[in-house]
């Protein structure tokens, strides 16, 4: 087994209200996603969510800071009790020019572990299309669970994923 | 291809204060560090001053490092957040915070980081852009776990640290606690990565 392998990879053929990775193998130690986001022509929301194993109950827990382009940066805080990790995933605003995707990157270390009882996640996002429109963030948080991580769902805050948004998960030996 | 990412080393430290890679070769262009981590201590709360961690290459313990780093911090009962900005200053060390105590729980509550370092093994002057070693590290914890009020108390730091000093291949970093020592779990991984 290489020391590095891309485990799953994809690309939207046409909107959806969510991506699925599943089937994630638990043969890593570490594991890392990478997503190119947009959301849908149209959509309200630029904010996406990132469920693990498809729990929806109130496990998560994230804050980030960010700081956006024309001098004015900011720092949000998050907190816990919540059902989905946020802060992992932004799409890129609906007004951005056609092309324009929101790059995340996202690492959960011992994903697969089955004794530590709280996997964190750690994620950086970047996007920017000008001098004014340009903004990146990073942020940490946890998933309350003694299960190894077999799936990553993408879900939405109101905008579903566009057409052409992709992903990749690779695991780290 | 070649495989542009090896495996190096895998420390998994326990009862000890200090974690450290040694023998690092230098057939690689770049390293990465991915680690989680928890300390046994149960005498401190857990603040962003009792979570670190304090990291030196080479065992160099001279006053030849800066560093410069942010943080936010999330609270249950705090809505916004806090950012520090640390203009750099010469220490005999780097820190970050990602190894939470066990003040709240034994269980619940961990930490990780990741650390990217280019040129690690450049040792001449033939090419500045490595002289002190400049990386980045990320790092991040939380506190307890669903339905204490602890929840949601997550951190992160990130820190682009610079070793003045060195100018010589980093052949050994050491990783060690500033409260308790390590507990059962902790896992630190080296990667050595190839560019071609």
């Amino acid at each position: 087994m290489p020391d590095f392998e891309i485990i799953a990879e994809g690309k939207l053929s046409g909107s959806a209200t969510e991506i699925d990775i599943t089937s994630i193998p638990a043969t890593f130690t570490h594991l890392e996603c990478v997503f190119a986001l947009r959301a849908a022509t149209g959509a309200a929301s630029g904010n996406g969510t990132i469920r693990l194993n498809g729990d929806s109950g109130l496990n998560y827990g994230h804050c980030g800071g960010y700081t956006s382009s024309g001098g004015s940066g900011g720092f949000a805080t998050r907190t816990g009790g919540l059902t989905y990790f946020q802060a992992g995933v932004t799409l890129a605003h609906a007004g951005g020019p056609a092309g324009i995707f929101y790059v995340n990157r996202v690492i959960i270390p011992l994903y697969a572990s089955t004794t530590t009882s709280t996997k964190t996640i750690m994620s950086m996002q970047t996007i920017g299309w000008n001098d004014s429109d340009n903004f990146t963030e990073y942020c940490a948080g946890f998933w309350n669970s003694t299960s190894a991580v077999s799936s990553v769902t993408l879900g939405n805050l109101g905008a579903n994923y566009d057409t052409n948004s992709s992903w990749w998960v690779g695991g780290y030996a | 291809m070649a495989n542009a990412v090896t495996k190096l080393a895998t420390l998994t430290p326990s009862g000890t204060t200090a974690a450290a890679f040694t023998s690092i070769s230098s057939a690689y262009d770049d390293l990465y560090i991915i680690a989680s981590v928890k300390t046994d201590s149960t005498s401190s709360s857990l603040t962003r001053a009792t979570a670190r961690l304090y990291y030196q290459f080479n065992g160099d313990t001279s006053f030849n490092y800066n560093s410069v780093n942010v943080y936010v911090q999330g609270h249950s009962s705090v809505a916004t957040g806090e950012d520090y900005w640390n203009s750099g200053s010469a220490s005999n060390n780097m820190y970050l915070s990602c190894a939470p105590t066990s003040y709240y729980s034994s269980s619940n509550g961990w930490g990780s980081f990741e650390m990217y370092i280019p040129g690690y093994a450049v040792a001449t002057s033939a090419n500045p852009e490595y002289l002190g070693k400049p990386h980045r590290v990320l790092g991040c914890y939380d506190f307890a776990s669903t339905g204490t009020a602890y929840m949601g108390n997550s951190f992160n730091q990130m820190n682009y640290g610079m070793a003045t000093g060195t100018n010589t291949a980093i052949t050994s970093i050491n990783f060690k606690t500033i409260y308790g020592n390590y507990t059962a779990g902790t896992t630190m991984t080296m990667y050595g990565i190839k560019n071609t």
